[in-house]
């Protein structure tokens, strides 16, 4: 891309592809705040701030669900999460559908991925368009991500250029990770709710508003949606039937969520070492002096905010804001950083122009390449993520506010008009606290605009149903506290 | 590494070492360049002694060990859940040799039982182990799982 468009006089003389290589990398559920070059002093992640002094990095960019597989279809198809995602889990994506990997795949790339299972296993549709696509069994880290992508670039065609995707679950819960990792960040304390918490099989996704809810609590009863307006009424009342329970739900207090913070910490310390080895492979392949490597977050996590843990209860700075880092093979604009707003979705029209290839209709992004090649860039006016178990949630910010939808589902027909009519403030909205009042109104506008977009005919149905997910799938994304559909 | 690298500062190869290096330096609580059995016990509740992870014996963790440790922890089985089966460790690589060829093993692997998931294959550890013990026994396991991909008609990756 920007560097690989300039001349090619300091590129040695054997034959390579005319193309740049492409190595995207997603490191699930990192916050982006927790990396030291977004701004952390706890010294979490010396290898992606190594990364970032190498990189473009963009300090504002967001994600467009907070859920990992519409999140990736976003990424892949730069549309936006109601236009890719169905009724159920899977994303609505088939042959036809045009991705990053089958856009570049037209163009001579080998297209491969390598990635942690769970809610990319390829029964999920988000394989469509990689020529490889390989998934281990479920929520996975790069420890076993890698090998079978180093194992697939020690095969390439070395005379084309490739595009591969690397992904693991490393920063995802189950937070405690092996020696060093669990410990490194702090005393995690031998006994407590917050130790429960981190061993139990469910991670973080049971610590609700001061109450840790114990393996055996009907959670299931508790939909998405009760927590759906997150307004102080709502959550006493899910309070007083999780208290009224058995097994009783044990007090979870700001010592034990300081024990699961630690914990999380351990986990992108791990996550940055794994990264860091990837890299190690790369480098010794010759990889990083001819491709462009990317690394995203999908998503973030909520780790305390407004008393809950686990991400998919909100669209917030913690959950929305994720990484973005772009390094050219030659050093063009390394250091760089970028304050303008971006989104996920523009990053396959970047790359797309970056390697001459032309961008699908319909793609909801916008080149950030300018930000790339050092030219004025003035980022999105706004940025659009969808939330909740079932998106039902929709927000827009602003580079000084955040306006976030709790009604329909957007892509659902009469989400606009609703989103349109309700009262602001009121049920149907939350306002982040940093909005200035004069800004609320042009946030419900962007958000109108974006849910009239993307909304289909009443009664028409975003593609056709996918294939049925295997019982392992099922208990698999049950056990990281993710619901069947016929449960939200 | 490309000349423009160096002009902007950037210089240094990406190594495993260098990527465990700054963990390392972390666990050195007392900054006196040794991380000690104190050091390693602190951050310690499920992995190996310190007296199996310091290899050579020197009474200090080194990068090369802390690697290893690394490398050779599943981080989806390293300690025992409540009511979960008893997960026994593997014995830990000599660092000299750790991680060769391994992921090419792991990989081809992982590649058969993705087309075949009955296939007859050596299991992870035994891919690690072959990796560890270099030469004859990286050569035959290689061979094991050449015939193991061939057998599920799938090309066989070059050797290096
Ligand atoms: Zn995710």
């Amino acid at each position: 891309m920007f560097g690989w468009l300039l001349p090619q006089i300091l590129a040695c003389g054997a034959a390579k592809p005319a193309s740049p290589s492409v190595v995207l990398v997603s490191l699930d559920t990192l916050r982006a705040d927790r990396l030291g070059a977004y701004g952390n002093p706890d010294g979490l992640t010396p290898n992606l701030d190594r990364f970032a002094r190498e990189s473009v990095l963009f300090e504002r960019a967001y994600t467009q669900a907070t859920l990992t597989t519409p999140s990736h279809a976003a990424l892949f198809t730069s549309r936006y999460p109601p236009e890719v995602f169905g009724q159920g889990k899977a994303a609505v994506l088939t042959a036809s559908t045009p991705t990053l990997a089958s856009v570049l795949g037209t163009y001579g790339y080998e297209t491969a991925a390598s990635v942690g299972g769970g809610e990319l296993s390829p029964e999920l549709g988000l394989d469509a368009g990689f020529g490889v696509y390989a998934s281990t069994r479920g929520f996975d880290s790069l420890l076993h991500t890698v090998p079978p992508a180093l194992g697939w670039l020690d095969q390439r065609d070395t005379t084309r250029p490739f595009f591969l995707f690397v992904h693991g679950y490393d920063a995802h819960s189950e937070y405690l990770k092996p020696t060093p990792y669990g410990y490194i960040q702090g005393d995690l304390g031998a006994s407590g709710a917050g130790q429960d918490a981190l061993r139990s099989g469910g991670g973080s996704s049971r610590v609700f508003d001061g109450l840790l809810l114990a393996d055996g609590w009907p959670w299931q009863q508790v939909s998405s949606t009760w927590l759906r307006p997150r307004s102080p009424e709502a959550r006493a009342e899910l309070g007083a039937l999780a208290r009224g329970m058995q097994p009783a739900p044990v007090p979870f207090g700001d010592m034990d969520g300081a024990v699961l913070r630690h914990g999380y910490d351990g986990a992108v310390a791990y996550a940055d070492t794994m990264f860091g080895l990837l890299m190690a492979a790369l480098e010794e392949r010759d990889v990083l002096d001819d491709s462009i490597v990317i690394v995203i977050s999908d998503h973030g996590e909520q780790l305390g905010e407004d008393g809950i843990y686990f991400r998919y209860s909100g669209v917030d700075e913690a959950t929305a804001h994720v990484v973005l880092m772009v390094r050219d093979p030659l050093g063009v604009g390394a250091g760089t950083r970028v304050p303008g707003l971006v989104d996920l979705v523009d990053l396959m029209p970047t790359v797309l122009e970056a390697v001459g290839a032309t961008v699908p209709a319909g793609a909801r992004g916008v080149s950030f390449g300018p930000a790339l090649r050092s030219e004025p860039f003035p980022g999105r006016p706004f940025t659009f993520t969808v939330g909740g178990l079932s998106l039902r949630w929709a927000s827009v910010a602003t580079a000084t506010g955040r306006l976030t939808y709790l009604g329909v589902p957007p892509g659902a027909a009469e989400a606009a008009d609703f989103a349109a009519t309700a009262q602001l403030p009121g049920p149907a909205f939350t306002v982040a606290e940093h909005t200035p009042d004069a800004e609320r109104e042009t946030l419900r506008s962007a958000l109108v605009g974006v849910l009239r977009d993307v909304a289909l005919p009443p009664g028409a149905v975003r593609g056709a149903p996918g294939p049925a997910l295997s019982r392992e799938l099922q208990q698999s994304l049950r056990d990281h506290g993710y619901f069947d559909v016929d449960e939200q | 590494m490309s000349v423009l690298w160096l002009l902007v500062g950037c210089g240094g190869e990406w190594t495993t070492l260098h990527a465990v290096e700054p963990t390392l330096a972390k666990l050195d609580v007392d900054h006196d360049g040794r991380v000690t059995a104190g050091e390693y016990d602190r951050v310690t509740f499920s992995g190996p002694a310190f007296a199996k992870v310091d290899v050579d014996g020197d009474g200090a963790l080194s990068s090369e060990e802390l690697l290893t440790l690394v490398l050779h922890q599943d981080p989806q089985r390293f300690y025992q859940r409540p009511g979960q089966a008893q997960v026994v460790p593997p014995a830990l690589p000599d660092p000299r040799t750790a991680n060769v060829g391994w992921c090419v093993l792991e990989s081809m692997r992982q590649e058969v039982l993705a087309a075949n998931p009955g296939a007859v294959v050596p299991t992870a550890d035994e891919t690690w182990a072959a990796a560890q013990g270099g030469g004859p026994a990286l050569l035959a396991m290689r061979d094991r799982l050449d015939a193991a991909l061939v057998a599920e008609g799938l090309p066989v990756p070059p050797r290096r």
